[in-house]
C-alpha cells in the first residue's frame, strides 16, 4: 500500500530534551491513521514536522512524496491542517473566512463548500468569534475539507469538544472519508474516540514509535487469555515470550498473547497447562490493548 | 511568487483594519494640520513637540497665551493630536503584524508572498501616508515638486525601519495584549531605564544610553543603525523562536536581544566614534593670518580660580580649587579680511623659560577641550560695533551680552616661584579660528516688516506686552535646521541685535520664547520672540524705542590658523589678586626687620614682601610699608591690578607718599593702561591726591572720549578736578553718588544743567527703588531732593517715617545734607523729632543753601 506520509528515523530535539526518537511511521494512502500516545509523546511535534511548522533534526519525512522541508503550495494545497487552538480569523464571518480561503486553493468545491455547511450546520453570517469551540472546529473542518485534500491532518481534533459534538464531528469525518476517499492522520490522546475512527494505528511513548500497524492486524494479533487452573497445579511453568503481562488471581491466570496464531495457541497452551480446561480467548479493544502494555511496561501511563 | 496571493492577502488586511486604518489617517491629517496651513506672516504658530523654553522670565508662556499670540486650545490640540499620530502610526504597524503567520499556517502560502503583502501593507497603509503628508507639506510651502518628492521619500525611508521593527514585532507577539506588554516593556527598557539610570550615574559613560530613542544627531547616537538592528533581530526571532512560547517568554527574549544588542552597537560606535570636525573643512589661514605680540611686558595673575579672558576660555572647574597664575595677552591680527576678527587659543601645553630651564607650563591636569568648545556664541565687540553702526562713534552695548574682546588671548600657568621673576620667554602654539560677521537684516522694530535675506523670507514685528519692555518677533520658514540656536551648517548661525540709535545703545536680546514646527522633513517654521531689555521696578522704559532697530547678524567661520609664539625674554609681573586665599589669610602684619633691604632688594623679593603686605587689610600701613620701595620699583607696582572697588591698594598711597616729583609722567602714562578694568583703576586717587590731575588732562580727556570713566568715584572726581566745561557732559551721564554730586554742582557754569540729571536721577529712584525697604530708598532721593524737587522730599520723608530703627542714625545724617534740622550733626534722635509728621508744605526750598528750610518750627 502507498504511503502519503512516512517518517523515517526522525528526531526532533527542543534544546536538550527530544520529542521524537528515531520515529518511523507511515500512513497509508486512504487509511483513517490515529496517531496516539501519551501527552508529550512528540504527536503534535510530528504532524508540525510532516506540514513544515517545524523541522526535523535529523530523519526524513516525505509527505504525498514530497520531502516535508520542500513542501511549497502545490502540496500544501493538496493537504488539509486542522489543530486544537489553531487560531482563526476570528473577525471574520463563517462565510468570509471560506471566502479567503477559496482564492488559495485552485480545486475549491463551491458545492461541496456549501454541503459542508449545511451538513456542520455552520452559520454562515456569524463571526468565528461568536461560535463555539466545536463550530470554530467544523468551521476549520470546512475551510479544509473544501477542496477535497489528499491528505487531512488533524492534530487533537476532539480536544474539549462535548460528546454529542464529537460524534457528529466523527461521523461527518468518517462518512466524508468514505465517500472522498482522501487520507486522514489524526492525534489524539483519547483512544476510545480513535477506536471508532482509525484504521491504522502508530503508537508514540516519549517519541519513540512503539506500534506502527493497521487496526486491524493489531487486534487480531493481540488476544487476552484467561486459564483456569486446576487445584495442586504446582509452580507456573516458564511462558513463552510472547505471552506478557500474567497475572494470577486465585485460580485464575489471565495474560496477553502479542502474537496470536490459534493452532501453535492450542498446542502451547496443551502443553503448559495439562489437565486445564481450554483458555478463554478473548479479543482486545484498542484501549485495552493500550493499557495492557502499558502495564506490561511497553508505554507509559497517562492514557 | 504568486501575486494574486500578496494582493489576497493585502486585501485582508485592508478589511481586517480599514477603520483603525481610516482613524489613523484621519489623526495624521488634523496632526498635521497647523504646518499645511501655517503661513508665517499670520505670527500664529502653535508649539511643536520639540520643547518650549522660556528664558529671562518663567511666565512668558502664560503672557502668549493671554493675548491670544498661541491660543491654549490651538496648543493643547497640536500636541494632542501630534502625540495620538504617534501612538496610531504605532499601533497600525503593531496590528499589520499580529495574526502574520497563523491563519496561513499549513495553507498554501509562500512565506515570501506573506513577508512580501506585509511589506506592501506597512508601505502602502502607514509609510506612503506618511511620505505624502510630507510631501503635500513641502508643496505647500513653495518647495519645487523634485525637492518636495526627495524630502517625502526621506521622511518616510526614516519612519520605515521603527514602523518595519513595530510590525515585526507584531507578528513576533502575534497577539494584541503580548504585544502591547512588548512595546510597554520595550519603552521602558529602552527609554525610561536608561534615562533614569543616566541621571543616577551621571556623568556615566557616554555609550550609555538609550539604544531606541534619538537623542541628538542620529549620525552621533546609532540610532537609525539600532532601529535596523532591531529589525534584524526581530527577523532572526521570528525563525528562531519556538510560535509556541508563552508571551512573557517571548516579550523577555526580544527584550533583552534588542537591548544588549543596540547597547553593545551604541557602545562600539561611540568607541570607534571620533566625531567629524567642521572646522577641519576651513582653509587654513596660518600663512597670512598671524598674532604678534602687543606688549613689551608679561602680566600674570594669581587667584584661587583662574578663567581665561576674551574669546578663550578654560574651565574653571577643571582645577581642582588650586591657584593657578593667568596670563592675558594682547594679540595683534593682521591680514584680515574687513569684517573679521580671528579668535586665538593656546594649543597644548605653553611654557614660561628663562634660558634652557623651564619655569612654569600649562597645568597637566587641564580638561582637553574638544573642537565644539570653540563655539561660545560669542562675538567681537569691536567688529559687532562696526557693523551695527558703520558710521562710527561711541555704541555702548547694554548688558546682557556675550561680546568678547577678540584681541586678548589668555593661558594657564602653574604658579611660578617669587625668586624666578626675572625676564622670562613664552613659548606657546596658538590654533586660530577666523570669523566673518555680516548684516544680513536691519528693519525698524515697529510694525510688522518682511525682509528677505539669504533666501528666506524673515516676518518681523514689534510686540508690546503690560508688563515688559517691547519684544522682538520674529517668524521665518527655512529649510534644514536653520535658526538661531541651531546652526544650518556648523560653521555659521545668526546673533540677533537691538540697536537703539537715539541712545546710541544696542543689545543683544535673548530669547524669550521659541517654538519650532516641522512643516515637512527638513523644512521648520520657527519663532523667536525675544526680549529687548528689562523693566525697571515693573515699568516699562521705552526711551529710544520709536527709533529702534532689529539687526540679523550673520557669523560665519572661514579659516583656521595655526602659529608658534615665542617672545624674546620680557619682564613678567605677578599680581595677587584681591581675593588671593593664601595671602589673605594672614591676620599679623609681617615683622618689619624681616623686609628685604628697599636700596638693593631684588624683583623677587620685593614682590614676595609686596605679597606679605597684602596680609593687612590697613591700606594705610601696607602704603607706608611699600613706600621706601617706589624708588627702585616704581614699574612694578604701576602694573600691579586689583579687584576691588573702589580701588584703595597699598600700592596707591605708597606712590602718594613716597613718588618723587620727577617721575609723576611714569604715574600719568600708567592711567589709560590701567584704566582696561575702570571700576578698579586706582590711579586716579593718586593723581587727585598729588594735584597732579591738571598734568593728565590729554589722558582724562581720551578717557572720557572712550567713555571709560563709569561707577569709578575717583575717575570722577579726578576728571571734576579739571572744571573743564567741555567735560561735563559727560560727568552729567553718569551715575553719581551723593557725595559726586555735591563736588559736581560746585563746577562752575554746571548749574543750569543740572536740572535735567536730577530729573534722571528721580524717575530713576522712582522705577528702580519702589520695590525696596524704606532704608534703601533714602539714598537714591537725596540728589533730586537736593535740587529742590518737592516729590523727592515727600519720598524722604514718606520713608523716614517708616525706615526700621536701625538705620535711622546713618540715614539722619544723610537728612542733614537735604533738610535744615536741629541738632548735633550725630543727633538722629532730634532728627526724628523734628521730622515727626511733617509735610513738604512745611519746608521751603532755599536755592542758595540748596536745602530745605522748615516754614513754622516744629
Amino acid at each position: 500500500m502507498n504511503s502519503l506520509l512516512e517518517f523515517q528515523q526522525v528526531n526532533r530535539r527542543f534544546g536538550r530534551s527530544k520529542a521524537l526518537k528515531d520515529a518511523s511511521f507511515r500512513v497509508p494512502a486512504g487509511s483513517i491513521t490515529a496517531l496516539l500516545g501519551p501527552n508529550g509523546a512528540g504527536k503534535s511535534t510530528a504532524l508540525k514536522i510532516a506540514l513544515n511548522l517545524l523541522r526535523p533534526s535529523s530523519g526524513t519525512v516525505r509527505v504525498l512524496g514530497t520531502d516535508s522541508r520542500k513542501l511549497g503550495p502545490a502540496e500544501l494545497a493538496r493537504i488539509g491542517y486542522v489543530a486544537d487552538g489553531m487560531e482563526l480569523p476570528e473577525w471574520m464571518t463563517v462565510a468570509q473566512f471560506l471566502g479567503w480561503c477559496r482564492p488559495l486553493y485552485p480545486k475549491w468545491d463551491v458545492d461541496l463548500e456549501r454541503a459542508l455547511c449545511k451538513q456542520f450546520a455552520l452559520p454562515a453570517d456569524r463571526k468565528l468569534r461568536q461560535l463555539s469551540r466545536g463550530q470554530k472546529m467544523k468551521a476549520a473542518l470546512a475551510s479544509v475539507l473544501s477542496y477535497r485534500p489528499e491528505l487531512l491532518v488533524l492534530d487533537e481534533p476532539f480536544s474539549g469538544l462535548d460528546p454529542l459534538v464529537r460524534d457528529e464531528f466523527i461521523a461527518g469525518l468518517l462518512e466524508l472519508a468514505g465517500s472522498e476517499g482522501f487520507s486522514v492522520v489524526l492525534s489524539s490522546h483519547d483512544i476510545e474516540e480513535v477506536d471508532r475512527l482509525a484504521d491504522h494505528v502508530v503508537m508514540l511513548n516519549n517519541g519513540e514509535v512503539i506500534i506502527d500497524e493497521s487496526t486491524e492486524d493489531l487486534l487480531a494479533r493481540h488476544r487476552r487469555v484467561e486459564v483456569v487452573l486446576p487445584e495442586h497445579f504446582g509452580d507456573l511453568p516458564a511462558l513463552p515470550a510472547t505471552w506478557i503481562g500474567a497475572e494470577s488471581s486465585g485460580r485464575v491466570l489471565r495474560f496477553a498473547d502479542i502474537a496470536h496464531e490459534p493452532a501453535s495457541f492450542n498446542e502451547q497452551a496443551a502443553r503448559i497447562f495439562p489437565g486445564c480446561p481450554p483458555p478463554d480467548v478473548q479479543r482486545y479493544s484498542l484501549r485495552e490493548l493500550f493499557v495492557t502494555l502499558v502495564r506490561a511496561g511497553k508505554a507509559d501511563a497517562g492514557v | 511568487m504568486n501575486f494574486r496571493i500578496v494582493t489576497h492577502l493585502l486585501k485582508t488586511d485592508w478589511r481586517r483594519l480599514r477603520w483603525l486604518l481610516l482613524a489613523c489617517w484621519a489623526i495624521l491629517l488634523l496632526a498635521a494640520w497647523p504646518a499645511l496651513s501655517f503661513s508665517p506672516g499670520d505670527f500664529d504658530m502653535p508649539p511643536s513637540e520639540d520643547p518650549l523654553y522660556a528664558h529671562g522670565n518663567s511666565g512668558f508662556d502664560d503672557v502668549l497665551d493671554q493675548h491670544g499670540l498661541v491660543s491654549k486650545t490651538a496648543r493643547w490640540s497640536f500636541l494632542t493630536f501630534g502625540r495620538m499620530s504617534i501612538g496610531a502610526v504605532l499601533l497600525v504597524a503593531g496590528c499589520l503584524g499580529f495574526h502574520g503567520r497563523m491563519w496561513s499556517e499549513g495553507r498554501p502560502v509562500r512565506r515570501r508572498e506573506s513577508i512580501l503583502a506585509k511589506a506592501a501593507g506597512l508601505l502602502v497603509f502607514l509609510v506612503l501616508p506618511l511620505g505624502l503628508l510630507a510631501f503635500a507639506g513641502a508643496l505647500l510651502h513653495g518647495v519645487a515638486w523634485g525637492e518636495a518628492i526627495g524630502m517625502g521619500a526621506a521622511h518616510a525611508g526614516r519612519k520605515l525601519p521603527a514602523l518595519l521593527g513595530v510590525m515585526l514585532f507584531g507578528t513576533y507577539c502575534g497577539r494584541w495584549w503580548t504585544w502591547l506588554a512588548g512595546m510597554f516593556g520595550m519603552a521602558l527598557f529602552c527609554m525610561v531605564l536608561p534615562r533614569a539610570l543616566m541621571m543616577a550615574l551621571w556623568p556615566g559613560p557616554d555609550w550609555f544610553s538609550n539604544p531606541l530613542t534619538p537623542i541628538g544627531e542620529s549620525s552621533f547616537f546609532p540610532f537609525i543603525q539600532n532601529l535596523w538592528l532591531a529589525v534584524i533581530l526581530l527577523g532572526v526571532l521570528l525563525l528562531r523562536v519556538p510560535r509556541d512560547l508563552s508571551g512573557a517568554r517571548k516579550v523577555g527574549i526580544a527584550l533583552v536581544s534588542i537591548v544588549f544588542g543596540c547597547q553593545l552597537t551604541t557602545y562600539l560606535s561611540m568607541r570607534s566614534w571620533r566625531g567629524e570636525n567642521p572646522l577641519a573643512k576651513l582653509p587654513d589661514w596660518s600663512a597670512t593670518v598671524r598674532p604678534e605680540l602687543e606688549t613689551s611686558s608679561l602680566e600674570a595673575s594669581i587667584d584661587r580660580g583662574v578663567i581665561g579672558c576674551g574669546p578663550y576660555r578654560r574651565s574653571i572647574t577643571s582645577f581642582d580649587d588650586e591657584s593657578y597664575m593667568n596670563l592675558l595677552l594682547p594679540l595683534k591680527p593682521g591680514g584680515l579680511p574687513p569684517g573679521s576678527y580671528v579668535t586665538w587659543r593656546p594649543e597644548g601645553r605653553s611654557s614660561l623659560k628663562a634660558g634652557d630651564r623651564t619655569l612654569s607650563q600649562t597645568p597637566a591636569n587641564e580638561r582637553v577641550v574638544g573642537w565644539d568648545g570653540i563655539y561660545l556664541g560669542e562675538a567681537d565687540e569691536n567688529v559687532l560695533t562696526a557693523i551695527v553702526k558703520p558710521e562710527g562713534g561711541k555704541l555702548r552695548w547694554d548688558s546682557p551680552s556675550s561680546l568678547v574682546d577678540s584681541r586678548i588671548c589668555g593661558e594657564i600657568f602653574t604658579p611660578i616661584a617669587a625668586e624666578d621673576l626675572s625676564p622670562v620667554e613664552l613659548e606657546m602654539k596658538l590654533q586660530g579660528l577666523v570669523v566673518h560677521l555680516e548684516k544680513i537684516v536691519d528693519v525698524p522694530l515697529g510694525a510688522p516688516v518682511t525682509v528677505k535675506a539669504e533666501g528666506i523670507e524673515f516676518h518681523i514685528r514689534r510686540l508690546d506686552l503690560p508688563g515688559y519692555q517691547p519684544v522682538a518677533d520674529l517668524c521665518y520658514v527655512a529649510p534644514g535646521k536653520h535658526g538661531m540656536n541651531r546652526l544650518s551648517t556648523p560653521l555659521e548661525d545668526w546673533l540677533p541685535v537691538i540697536y537703539l540709535p537715539g541712545e546710541s545703545m544696542a543689545r543683544q536680546p535673548w530669547v524669550a520664547h521659541s517654538g519650532t514646527m516641522t512643516l515637512a522633513p527638513g523644512l521648520n517654521a520657527v519663532r523667536f520672540l525675544y526680549h529687548t531689555g528689562q523693566t525697571s521696578g515693573g515699568k516699562r522704559d521705552l526711551k529710544g524705542y520709536d527709533q529702534a532697530r532689529f539687526m540679523l547678524v550673520k557669523r560665519r567661520y572661514l579659516a583656521t590658523a595655526k602659529a608658534e609664539l615665542r617672545t624674546p625674554p620680557l619682564p613678567l609681573t605677578v599680581t595677587h589678586e584681591g581675593q588671593d586665599r593664601e595671602a589673605r589669610s594672614h591676620s599679623d602684619p609681617p615683622p618689619f626687620n624681616s623686609r628685604p633691604d628697599p636700596a638693593t632688594t631684588s624683583p623677587q623679593a620685593f614682590e614676595k614682601w609686596l605679597k606679605l603686605s597684602y596680609a593687612v587689610f590697613d591700606k594705610d600701613w601696607g602704603g607706608r610699608n611699600i613706600a621706601d620701595y617706589v624708588p627702585r620699583h616704581m614699574d612694578r607696582i604701576l602694573r600691579r591690578r586689583m579687584n576691588l572697588s573702589p580701588p584703595h591698594p597699598p600700592e596707591g598711597r605708597a606712590l602718594e607718599l613716597a613718588c618723587p616729583e620727577n617721575r609723576k609722567r611714569e604715574v600719568i602714562d600708567a592711567l589709560l593702561p590701567t584704566n582696561r578694568d575702570p571700576q578698579s583703576n586706582w590711579i586716579p586717587d593718586v593723581l587727585i591726591r598729588r594735584g597732579w590731575v591738571t598734568d593728565a588732562k590729554p589722558e582724562i580727556l581720551r578717557m572720557l572720549g572712550e567713555d571709560e570713566v563709569a561707577n569709578n568715584i575717583f575717575t570722577q572726581l579726578m576728571v571734576m578736578e579739571l572744571e573743564d566745561p567741555q567735560t561735563y557732559p559727560a560727568l552729567l551721564n553718569q551715575k553719581l553718588g551723593f557725595e559726586t554730586y555735591q563736588r559736581l554742582r560746585l563746577l562752575p557754569g554746571i548749574e543750569p544743567r543740572l536740572a535735567e540729571m536730577a530729573a534722571r536721577t528721580f524717575r530713576e529712584a522712582e522705577e528702580s527703588y519702589a520695590d525696596r525697604k524704606p532704608s534703601d530708598r533714602i539714598y537714591p532721593y537725596l540728589i533730586p531732593a537736593s535740587h529742590g524737587n518737592p516729590q523727592a522730599l515727600a519720598r524722604l520723608l514718606e520713608n523716614w517715617e517708616k525706615i526700621e530703627p536701625i538705620y535711622r542714625r546713618t540715614r539722619a545724617e544723610y537728612l542733614r545734607e537735604v533738610i535744615q534740622l536741629p541738632g548735633a550733626p550725630d543727633d538722629w534722635r532730634a532728627v526724628l523729632g523734628a521730622l515727626a509728621g511733617r509735610q513738604v508744605a512745611d519746608f521751603r526750598f532755599d536755592p542758595l543753601a540748596r536745602q530745605w528750610l522748615p516754614v513754622t518750627s516744629p
